[in-house]
């Protein structure tokens, strides 16, 4: 997933100076049916989140559970900028998606996808 | 049957879209505009205006108003500070009431107003997006059984207006555990008048399940006004529900350049089947025309004077003008006069507005103690 994470966030990361500084991230990181991998997306999203916002995080309130096929993420960070992350089970018939959301003081960065399985599952060399 | 509606506040809040909504319907007649004796000139005056638009009398006295004959219905959208009070006395006359979102600005009123309308058994309807389209397509999903058992509710809605401005310092914000004003003429409280759509929502979406706890933060992010009154622009919010149902949202007014058209508004359904992902304005139109000034094209080749070929350069900038009309949906007031004459609870009634409000006081409780506040303690 690493490739694919590395690609996300270089390119909705590119066009952030448009809109920055960034004040709040919404990301939907639905990528794996495997829940064991959830707590390790969430983690990689909320690392993003932080670089993007660029800034300490100060408080965290997570919900949900693995079993339930979805965890969330309420961050906020040292100059009051804010974060909700979910990573989230693909179930059924889902695609794996992407869906990014984030709000700057100059106007926001919306980008959403829907990535080839087979990306996902490529590692960095 | 003919609905006498009494419009009680005007100008300068959303009775400018009610009124005319309850206008618009056949089966109403506006008796005419009225408020509370002695407010403030500015208020009273734009009161008059509106009654002025409709072509209708206005009644200086909400008393003597709702004493009028033929009076069954009362449009209420009075600054949230004062609406409690006002609900509460249309209540006691025993007018059916449709308000303006939030309740009101305080849980003692609002419970009152729940506990006067249980007693007089009254039809009661607050404003909320359920009426749109989108909600009513989720609604849907959930009802058909699509995506299983709702896990998860997920909302961005944010309203792309006001002049943003990010001089303002960027600081954590110092809430107010319990505020008691939502509405100056240059600001807003957003969360409260935002979230509230989100929370009415998730409400309607999971068949009136209760909330349970609530973590939320507010923000000065965007609007000098906001931040000069000491407003919020922006909440977050992260809920836990009845059977373990998580929702998240978050709400703000996010400038006028922050989207092509109204704001994001956008949900994301988590159930045990699988999941949904749908943006409000994805049914919208647009247009493209060199005639839009905003447009730039690449400087041109002249080795390839239509850019066929990579080494060219093809970078353009600028974005489609979206259009949005209006779709010909029930307005919300035509389906609460619906509601009267099937003698049917609204989708929305005072009671959900009573819990939202209290999820809303939980959240402000929340932000200003920075930590998770449930329910019952509000």
């Amino acid at each position: 997933m690493d490739t694919y994470l590395a690609w996300l966030e270089q390119s909705a990361g590119a066009r952030l100076a448009e809109v920055a500084p960034v004040v709040f991230v919404r990301a939907h990181l639905q990528w794996t049916g495997d829940r064991a991998e959830l707590a390790a997306i969430l983690a990689s999203g909320l690392a993003m989140a932080a670089r993007w916002i660029g800034a300490r995080e100060v408080s965290r309130e997570a919900t949900g559970s693995a079993a339930d096929g979805a965890l969330n993420a309420l961050v906020e960070f040292e100059q009051g900028q804010s974060a909700l992350v979910s990573a989230e089970a693909v179930v059924g018939a889902t695609e794996p998606q992407t869906q990014i959301l984030i709000a700057g003081r100059h106007g926001t960065v919306r980008f959403d996808d829907y990535p080839d399985p087979g990306l996902l599952q490529r590692r960095r060399p | 049957m003919s609905y006498g509606v009494l419009i009680v506040t005007g100008g300068m809040t959303h009775q400018e879209n009610y009124a005319r909504g309850f206008q618009a319907d056949p089966r109403c007649r506006i008796i005419g505009v009225t408020d509370e004796a002695g407010v403030d000139g500015r208020r009273a005056r734009l009161n008059q205006s509106l009654a002025a638009e409709l072509k209708v009398p206005y009644f200086e006295d909400l008393s003597q108003a709702l004493a009028r004959p033929g009076v069954d219905v009362v449009s209420i959208t009075t600054e949230h500070d004062r609406q409690g009070r006002v609900t509460l006395r249309c209540a006691e006359a025993g007018k059916h009431l449709y308000m303006d979102k939030p309740l009101a600005g305080s849980l003692a009123e609002a419970r009152a107003i729940e506990s006067v309308v249980k007693r007089k058994n009254l039809r009661t309807q607050m404003f909320s997006q359920v009426p749109m389209p989108s909600s009513r397509r989720l609604r849907r999903i959930v009802a058909n059984g699509q995506i299983g058992e709702l896990r998860a509710f997920h909302q961005d809605l944010f309203f792309a207006k006001g002049y943003a401005d990010a001089s303002i310092p960027l600081a954590r914000r110092r809430e107010q555990a319990v505020p008691d004003l939502f509405l100056v003429p240059d600001a807003k409280r957003e969360m409260f008048n935002i979230a509230v759509y989100s929370l009415a929502l998730v409400r309607w979406l999971s068949g009136g399940r209760a909330f349970v706890s609530v973590r939320a933060l507010t923000g000065n992010y965007f609007l000098g006004t906001n931040a000069r009154r000491n407003m919020e622009d922006f909440g977050a919010l992260s809920l836990t529900m009845e059977g373990g149902l998580a929702a998240t949202i978050s709400a703000g007014r996010t400038g006028w350049r922050s989207h092509g058209s109204a704001g994001h508004n956008r949900v994301k359904l988590i159930g045990t089947k699988g999941s949904v992902f749908l943006d409000a304005y994805q049914g919208h139109g647009e247009v493209c025309t060199d005639r839009q000034p905003q447009w730039q094209s690449p400087p041109a080749n002249p080795e390839d004077p239509m850019a066929f070929w990579a080494s060219s350069d093809q970078r353009k900038s600028g974005g489609p003008i979206w259009f949005t009309p209006p779709q010909p949906a029930p307005s919300d007031q035509t389906v609460f006069i619906d509601s009267l004459e099937r003698n049917r609870p609204a989708d929305v009634t005072a009671a959900d507005g009573v819990r939202v409000l209290e999820a809303l006081f939980a959240a402000y409780r929340s932000a200003a103690e920075h930590r998770t506040v449930k329910i019952s303690e509000v």
